[in-house]
This record gives structure tokens, sequence and C-alpha cells, in this order.
């Protein structure tokens, strides 16, 4: 496996020097990075075009550049980097500015990926369990629109609707009657159709989710709770027993009792731990408090599988963990919800909390609390990595839905039901691993792709980050600058392709890397 | 009237109590305890140098207005006002001139340390290329190193400098100015010297003898330490010397600001923080607007943009013009249709062809249809060497022969072509940047208006500006050239870049010995009357020549939130900064 590996990255390196030689001189010559001075009548400009002009070496011609450079990227292999300044940024040293923009791209697109496997994937794969059903049509639509829609369209309209509209809606927050209707019937509609089954059956699912639905909406609606969201004890119950019930329906089903119990333990314990864990959560106000608590769910789920689970230990162990895992999140949204108040109090904005730009609030900043911290980064990054998610949801949902359709298909599955296998059993077990192996491919070049791929995002929310780098780079004819970025991007997008290579002979065992 | 009276005395007796124990009224700060404004900027701050070759850009000068004193600043006519409760200058002598600058009592940076002359010593070794290293290079990278102006080491003592320059010099008001701190770069230089009154002595001493060998670490100093993208590890970088100090500066996000506690000198702002924020595209900034996240912005408006803005319900907004302004420029010596070599060598030909050609651009129906939908106020720019509103351009644009061209005129366009013999059609090649939208329309109406004179106007675009780069092309290959220049101050030097027989901007050839004296003339006249009488000679004599045509300002639109009272929106450098303590939150009134 070895030499293969190493026989892929020279390979590669190869690929991506006569790439850099290219873009190097592409950049080179796409125009002058001192046109800006040309036009100025400043009497400095002279000066200015003769100090860059030295800087930058311009009086040689790019190919000769590109090889100076190409030896400053050289000096990486002994420690000593030189990727040239950039002028655009200052004469900042290019590693410096790609170090600062790739910590901001992951943390953009890293939570913007990861929403869109899980959910893209969960949605694929319920329509191709309910093939040719409305719900099936009424996705198939949906993703093809989002999936030809242009993203700084979609950026700019949810900034408008899910920013500047929310925000006014959350300074005087009354739901109109029909609102209610409209979210209780689609989600009435979304949760009969994954359920499907017949006539009977869809009709409480129908009324018994929408009507919840908007039961709870009325209920938020009389109670002011948008005025100042909390959480408290009902919604970490809430949110526990459901994450509990998801879990337990993917995994195990219902008829597990031993498993049941299991989970009904972690659950009431998570309610039950909720209240010391709030001392904890203030006296250490660190962001590896979440850490140290998902530590202690996770053990406490696994232990409550080991002694409850019997026969299935492992089986339920894992199950009681996933759910004591889940359970952190309604507790940490606990801790950064109590803050509400004081964050309204605290931001700029006259209404409403939602951030149209940028990826944090200074007044909140030089506040040392972990949790309004968490707050301020969650009401920025919400806008962005939807309009991200949107789009790469899109593509995933059609990949789920065709690769497990294709699976359901196959001799195994069908022996599978042949020997008596559940449903679940089938379609979680036999078909999801192998259903996920194109999936898995894909999704390793897409991550190296959307590393570089969201410069129009960045640049509509104002993030500073890969994106922003390369468009700054490519205006100002910065050709330093934009090497970094394709030296970045390049060797990510190699290591990805590396990766999922690897992944795929780890998922189908009749694939030998050699 | 008798109560006038007795008023007028109580303050004529409290003036001169006042006067008698010699304290000057206590400063009072009105920063508002708790407020905040956050304002949007395409760039964000990297350098505290704004002097330096690397520091000297916009996004840096703004940030730097806010934390720094100075001697002078434009407000947003634009005209130059003296802050004399930082510091006071004037001009001791005429021949040679000389210059006294003086710093006030009070006046500190933020860390405590007064500003005294060893401050403006390092401005003057800086600006004026004072240390040179041994190949007579200037030892600070000063963006304009001006070696040729006051050479000798000027006399200082506790709190001034006296500046005698080498020549008289008209821009001398606005040449000097103070940097950064002595004490600071010293230290950042030599880290084991601490106390900074030690490393100003030592300052002073070096440059007084020329000690080359001790000067060179604290130029290095000055040339790269100021480099920070980031909040620096070293407070010595942002040391303040005006109305707010750096709290907090995150790599291409948002710079903040806090009102520096030890301000007393100059008007108080009323703020406790300014945070600037880098926002790059005008629709997010709007949209920004709109939600709150800001509360100033400004930029260059599309047709879009306006649009938007005059939606929104909950801010202002002014549209104005811009220090930048669009300008055709006609080619003298590429043997095309304004070259009289074409002719002959026939002077007056060519002239005519020029001329002919000028009257037929349509300056007013380019402002109509591109500009004034973008800033109502617009009006055309009839100066080449000054904007609207500054000091002596109503001078200039009434009596300099722009009266000619302010219409479109065929008739006299064709008669002046027949009159020269020239047989239409005549061909010109135009070029404007491709790819640009405005100057494409430009072109077509340029074109379409000069077709009716006999001139066929062939599009000669390309998107790289080729010709700028006088190395590689040193004669301009267009025969007419539409693009822009942008002025940073009202200096009255410069213009010889653009205007003087070779200079290095002259893209087109242009050259007449008598502008070139009277430019000469102008850089080192000192009496403002006699330098509007030059300038108004030169101009006589350029658009005579028919070297071009300026048309108009580049629009600028500037969006506040209501929640800020007392935005004033101003044509140059630092554009709408230039008042921050006016800045004022709404509900505080």
């Amino acid at each position: 496996m070895l030499t293969f590996v190493a026989r892929r990255l020279v390979a590669t390196l190869l690929v991506l020097l006569v790439a850099s030689f290219i873009v190097y001189v592409l950049t080179a010559n796409s125009g002058d990075p001192l046109r800006e001075l040309r036009g100025s009548r400043d009497p400095s400009a002279q000066d200015q075009i003769a100090y860059l002009s030295g800087l930058l070496n311009l009086d040689q011609p790019p190919v000769l550049r590109y090889f100076s450079w190409l030896g400053g990227v050289g000096a990486c292999f002994i420690g000593q980097c030189d990727l040239g300044i950039s002028v655009a940024r200052g004469e900042q040293p290019v590693i410096e500015a790609i170090g600062g923009a790739l910590g901001s791209t992951l943390q953009l697109v890293l939570a913007a990926t990861i929403l869109a496997i899980v959910i893209g994937v969960a949605i694929g794969m319920t329509t191709a369990l309910r093939q040719y059903s409305g719900y099936d049509y009424v996705v198939t639509f949906l993703t093809f629109v989002f999936y030809s829609l242009p993203i700084f369209w979609v950026a700019v309209l949810l900034k408008e609707f899910g920013a500047i509209q929310f925000n006014s809606f959350l300074g005087n927050p009354v739901i109109p009657w029909w609102s209610i209707l409209v979210i209780g019937i689609v989600m009435g509609f979304i949760a009969s159709s994954v359920v499907g089954g017949e006539l009977r059956t869809r009709v409480i699912s129908f009324v018994s989710v929408g009507g919840g639905v908007a039961a709870l909406l009325i209920l938020l609606d009389v109670t002011r709770w948008f005025e100042s969201p909390s959480i408290g004890y009902v919604g970490i119950a809430l949110m526990s027993v459901a994450t509990g019930a998801v879990v337990l329906f993917t995994s195990t089903g219902f008829h597990n009792r031993r498993a049941l119990l299991a989970v009904g333990i972690v659950v009431v314990l998570t309610i039950a731990l909720s209240w010391p864990f709030q001392f904890l959560f203030y006296y250490v106000n660190n962001p590896w408090t979440v850490v140290l608590v998902l530590a202690i769910m996770v053990g406490l789920g696994l232990l409550v599988g080991f002694f409850v689970g019997g026969d299935g230990k492992a089986v339920v162990a894992r199950t009681a963990a996933i759910v004591g895992g889940l359970g952190v999140i309604p507790l940490v949204l606990d801790q950064m919800f109590i803050r509400w108040d004081e964050y309204v109090a605290r931001i700029p904005l006259s209404n409403g909390v939602i951030a149209t730009i940028g990826a944090s609030t200074p007044a909140i900043r030089r506040v040392d609390d972990t949790w309004l911290n968490m707050l301020d980064s969650l009401t920025h990054m919400l806008l962005p990595t939807i309009a991200l998610m949107i789009i790469s949801l899109a593509a995933y949902t059609r990949y789920a839905r065709a690769s497990l359709l294709d699976v359901m298909n196959q001799d195994y599955v069908r022996t599978a039901r042949a020997k008596g296998l559940g449903e679940r059993t089938v379609v979680m077990r036999h078909a999801f691993r192998n259903a996920m192996i194109p999936i898995a491919t894909i999704i390793a070049l897409d991550f190296g792709a959307v590393i570089g791929g969201a410069v129009i995002t960045e640049r509509v929310f104002a993030w500073q980050a890969m994106g922003s780098l390369f468009n700054e780079g490519l205006h100002r004819i910065d050709v330093n600058l934009v090497m970094g970025f394709f030296l970045v991007t390049g060797i990510l997008a190699v290591i990805f392709n590396v990766i999922a290579d690897l992944l795929y002979s780890a998922l189908d065992p009749r694939i030998r890397v050699s | 009237m008798k109560k006038k009276r007795v008023s007028a005395a109580i303050a004529v007796l409290a003036a001169g109590a006042l006067a008698l124990t010699g304290c000057t009224p206590p400063y009072e700060s009105e920063v508002i305890a708790d407020t905040e404004i956050t304002v949007a900027w395409n760039d964000l701050i990297d350098n505290f140098n704004g002097s330096s070759a690397a520091g000297n850009n916009t996004a840096n000068a703004v940030v730097l207005y806010m934390m720094n004193s100075s001697f002078l600043y434009y407000n947003s006519e634009p005209a130059l006002v003296r802050n004399t409760d930082f510091g006071t200058f004037e001009k001791t002598s005429d021949d040679p001139l000389t210059v006294k600058y003086t710093i006030n009592d009070n006046v500190t940076w933020s860390d405590g340390t007064p500003i005294d002359s060893a401050d403006l010593l390092l401005a003057w070794t800086t600006i004026f290329a004072g240390v040179t290293d041994a190949d007579d290079a200037p030892l600070f990278t000063h963006a304009n190193p001006r070696g040729d102006l006051a050479s000798a080491l000027p006399e200082i003592d506790d709190k001034s400098i006296t500046i005698v320059y080498d020549k008289a010099y008209v821009d001398w008001e606005i040449q000097f100015d103070l940097g950064v701190a002595a004490h600071g770069v010293v230290e950042l230089a030599y880290p084991e010297i601490t106390d900074p009154e030690e490393a100003k002595a030592m300052f002073v001493e070096a440059v007084q003898n020329d000690d080359v060998d001790w000067l060179t670490p604290v130029a290095k100093a000055w040339n790269d330490e100021y480099q920070a993208p980031s909040t620096p590890d070293s407070d010595l970088v942002a040391l303040s010397s005006g109305a707010y100090v750096l709290d907090e500066l995150v790599e291409n996000e948002y710079v903040a600001l806090k009102a520096n506690p030890l301000y007393t000198w100059g008007p108080s702002p009323k703020y406790e923080r300014i945070i600037v924020r880098q926002i790059e595209d005008s629709t997010a900034q709007v949209q920004a607007i709109e939600n709150g996240d800001v509360q100033i912005a400004a930029g260059q408006p599309t047709p879009d943009v306006l649009e938007l803005v005059k939606g929104l319900d909950n801010a202002d907004y002014v549209t104005a013009d811009e220090a930048t302004y669009e300008h055709v420029d006609l080619t003298f010596n590429n043997g095309g249709p304004f070259d009289p070599a074409t002719y002959g060598g026939d002077e007056d030909t060519a002239k005519a062809v020029r001329q002919a050609f000028l009257k037929v651009i349509p300056r007013q129906e380019i402002l109509d249809k591109l500009i004034l939908p973008l800033n109502e106020n617009a009006t055309l720019r009839d100066s080449v060497l000054q904007i609207p509103g500054a000091p002596g351009y109503d001078d200039i644009a009434s009596t300099n022969g722009s009266a000619d061209y302010a219409e479109v005129d065929i008739e006299g366009a064709k008669a002046l072509l027949a009159d020269a013999g020239v047989t239409t059609p005549v061909e010109v090649k135009f070029w404007y940047p491709e790819g640009n939208v405005r100057r494409a329309s430009e072109f077509e109406f340029i074109q379409q208006s000069a077709a009716l004179a006999g001139f066929t106007v062939v599009d000669d675009s390309e998107p790289t500006w080729a010709f700028t780069d006088k190395e590689a092309l040193p004669i301009n290959p267009h025969d007419a050239v539409i693009f822009a220049w942008q002025s940073t101050s009202l200096a009255l030097t410069g213009s010889d870049q653009y205007l003087g027989s070779g200079q290095p901007s002259n893209f087109g050839g242009y050259s007449n010995t008598e502008v070139d004296g009277l430019l000469k003339d102008l850089e080192t006249e000192l009496d403002p009357a006699v330098q509007t009488e030059i300038q108004v000679e030169v101009e006589k004599l350029v658009w005579e020549d028919a070297y071009g045509v300026t048309i108009f300002q580049f629009p600028g639109i500037t969006v506040w939130n209501n929640s800020v009272t007392n935005v004033d929106p101003s044509p140059l450098s630092p554009t709408y900064f230039w008042n921050f303590w006016e800045w004022a939150p709404a509900d505080s009134e």
C-alpha cells in the first residue's frame, strides 16, 4: 500500500508542477500589477512603481520569475518556506496570509460540508426508499431548483429574508396564523411521506406531526418565546427524547427492549445532569468543557449499554453512546441561549441577532465568555453555512438516492430479505454501507473543491478566507498570492484524492490498493 | 442691549482672569460611555506607518487618521484646516523658505511619552531623506522621499523644529507632518533601550552626527516593523497621538479603536469605540446598513446599488463627487491625426484637428446620461489642475478657455477641419479599458457625435493599459485615450508629471516649453495669488493647445444608518472619516 501511495504522490507532484507553471505564467501575463499606480498622479507614484518593480523583479520575464518562486517553494522541504510577499496585502508574506485564511475557510466550510452530507444523505435515502411517492417528486423538483440556483443570488436573498426580515420579526415576534397553517401542513406532509404505509398510517402521521408542529408554534407565539428564546429543562428534555427516538429508530428499532431501556436511561441522565453541568459550564468557561462533557456523556452511554445490553452489548452500547453524545447539543445550546438578553444588548443590531457580514462581533469578542462567543459565531455562521449547504445538499441528495436505489436492487439485498431480516436491518446494515462507497469518493473530492470554491459566498458575507484571497490576488494581479492559493488547493486536492482511494478500499473489501 | 454688554464684560473679565492665571480652560471629554459605531471600508489597515513605501495606502490612512494628530487636515469643502490644538507652524522666512513647527505642551503619545522635537526630527529624516546610505539612497524608505527639498539638518529645541528649505516650494504647507514615534522606532530597533527619553536623545544625537551605522537598524525597524495584519505584539507599533488608540485588529475582519484616555488636544470624539469592518462588496455594505451590522458605508455607486440605497427606510445617503476625474487625452507624437508630423510638421493644422475633435466630444451628454443618475449634484469638470470646490477652481474654470468645449459644436468642428484643409473622414484610434462598461458607453457617445463632423472613431480598446508602461511603449499607439486621474491632495505640484515634456505620466507626448516653464515657476511660488495666476496661465495654454478635455468627477455615495448623526462625506482622503469626532449617536441628543 505504501508503494501505491508513493506512486500516486509522485505522479500528482508532477501534475502540480506543470499546473503551477501554467497558472503562474497565465496570472503574470493577465495584467499589470502596477496599473493602479500608473493611473495615479501622486508624485510618489513613480517611486512606488520603482520600489515594487524591484521588489517583484518585474524586469524579468514571468518564466524566470516562476523559477525563482519555485526555488522558494522548494525550500519548504528544508523547512524554510518562502512563497514570496503579497503586494495586494501590504507586503505580507504569503504564508501568513494563507495561514489566516485557511482557518476561516475551514470554519466556514467544515460545518456546511458535514451538514450537507448528513442532511443530503438522509433526504436522498428516504426518497430512494419512497421512490415515486409525492415526497420523492417534490424533493426531486426542489433539488433541481437548488442545484441550478446561482449562489450569489441565494446568498443575497438569504440575507434579505434570513437576516433583515427575520430580525425585524424578532423585534416584534408575532407569528401570523397563515404561516402556522402552512408550516404545519408542510411538516405533516413530509412526515406522512417519509413514514409511508397505508392511508390510515399516513393520516395519523400527517395529523400528529403537522398538528404537533402547529401547536408548538402557537405555544411559542402565545408565550412570546421569540422575545427571549431559551431552552431550559423542557427544551433539553424534548430535544433529548427526540434525538433518542431518531437514533433508536435508525439503529435497532423500538422492538429491541434492551436498547430502548438503555436509551431511556441515557435520556433521563442527560436531563438530570443538565443541572449540575450548568455549574460546570459556568465556572469552567472554556471550549474544552464541551469536550469534557462529551466524553462524560459518551462514557455514560457506553457504561449503560454495557450493563443493560445483555447479549447485544456492542450494539446497545453504541446506540446509547451516540444518544449520550448528541445529548450534549441541547446542553450547550441551553448555555448559549441563557445569555440571549445580554447578547442582544451588546450587539450593534437594532433588531434581532442574525448578522449579514463577517465572522464575529467585535463587542462580543472582547467579552471573555465562551458561550456568548459561541452564540455570536452561530448568528454569524448561520446564513453563509446555509448558503453553502443548500447548493451541495442538492447534489448529495441526488447521489445518495441513485446510489441506494442501485444497491437495493442487488442480489445480496434480496438474499438478506429472503433470510427473513427486517427491513430496517436490510437497509441500515446491508444496503447503507454499500451505498456509501460512491458517496465517499464524492465527499473526498467535494471537500477539496469546496475549500477554494466559496469565493462568492465569502464575498457576499464579507468573510475573509481562501476565496477572497484568490479574488484579491487575481484583481490586483498579485501572482504570489494567487500561487499561494493554488498551492494550498492543489495540495488539498491531491491529498483528498489519495484519501478517496484509500477510503474506497476500506469500504469495499473487493478493492485492493496496490 | 444692556444685558449683552454686561455679559460681554463678564466674558472679557473671565478671559482676562484665565490669561492672568496662565491656564487654558480644562479639556472636557465628550466621550459617551459604552457607545460604539461600526463603519465599513473595503480594505483594512495592515501597516501602522502610513508614511513608508509599504504602508502608504488609503486603508491605512483612514485608520491612522483617527489614531494620530496632525498639524493639518482636509475638511469636506475640501480645504486645509490647521489643527492648532495639537501644534502650530509658521513660515518665518521666504528666502530661504523657513518653516517652524511647534508641538503644544500637553500633547503626548498614548504611552504617556511627550511628543516633542525628536519625533519631528524623525519625520524630517524620513520625509526629506535626511540620512542616506553609501549609495546615496535614503535609509528610510519613505513613500516619496524628497532629498532635493530640505537637506540641511534642521534646528530643534524642546518642542519645535525649524526646517530650512533649499529652495522655495509651493506645497510646503502639506509637505511636512508628524509621523511615527521616535522613541517607539528606536526601542523596536534596540529592545535593550527602554527609557523613552534616552531613546529619543540617542536618536537625535545619531541624526545630528549622521551616525549611519547606528541608524541603519532604526531605519529597518521604521521600514518593516510596522507591518501588522493583526494586533501587533509590541505596543510600540501602534502608538497613538490622536483621539483613538488601537484596541484590537483582526486580520481582514475589523479593527477596533477605543477612545484615548490621555487625549486632551483637539475636538473630543463622542463614541467610545469605532470599529472599521472590511466589506468589499457594495451590495453587502448596503444590506449590512439595513440590518444594522454597520452604521456608515461609502463607495462608488452603480445604478443597482443606488436603487437599493433609495429603498432603505432606516438610512440616509449623499451622492457627491469623488477626487477621481475622467478625461480624454490626445496623442501628439504617434503619427496619428493629432500629430503635426502627419501634416508635414504643420502645427496649426494638427491643432485645428485636435480642437475639432474635442469640440465634438459630448461632455454634457456623457454627464447627463451616465453620471447624473448616480450623483444628481454632478457638474462638468472644467479644469485640468483643480477639483471643483477647491480654492481657485472657479477662477481657473471661468477663464481657461474650457467654455469653448462646453457644448458639442458639429458645425464649428466641420469649419475647423475645412479651414485646415484636412480631408475627411479623419480616422481616430480611440482607447478605453476593455471590459469597463461605463467607458464603453462613453466611447459610443463620442463615436456617434464625432461621426457627424467627419471623424471615424475606431475602437482601439484593450484591457491591460499597455500604453501606460513607457518602457515597453515609449510612444502611445492610440490617438486618443479616456481614463481617470486620482487626486489625493490639493497639492499644486505634481501636474508636471502628466503635462511636462517627457514626464513619466505624460502618455500623449504633449510638449509646450511655456507650460514646462510655468509649472517650474509654480513649484517655487509662495504667493497664493500668483499661484492662481500661474495656474490660469497654464490652463489657458493647455486648453488652447487642445491637449484634451476633462469630463466629470467620479460619483461617490456615502450611506449611513439613522442611528448616527453628523456624517459629512469629503472627496479627499480620508473621505467620510474626516470629521469622525463629530459623529454622535442619534439618541444622545
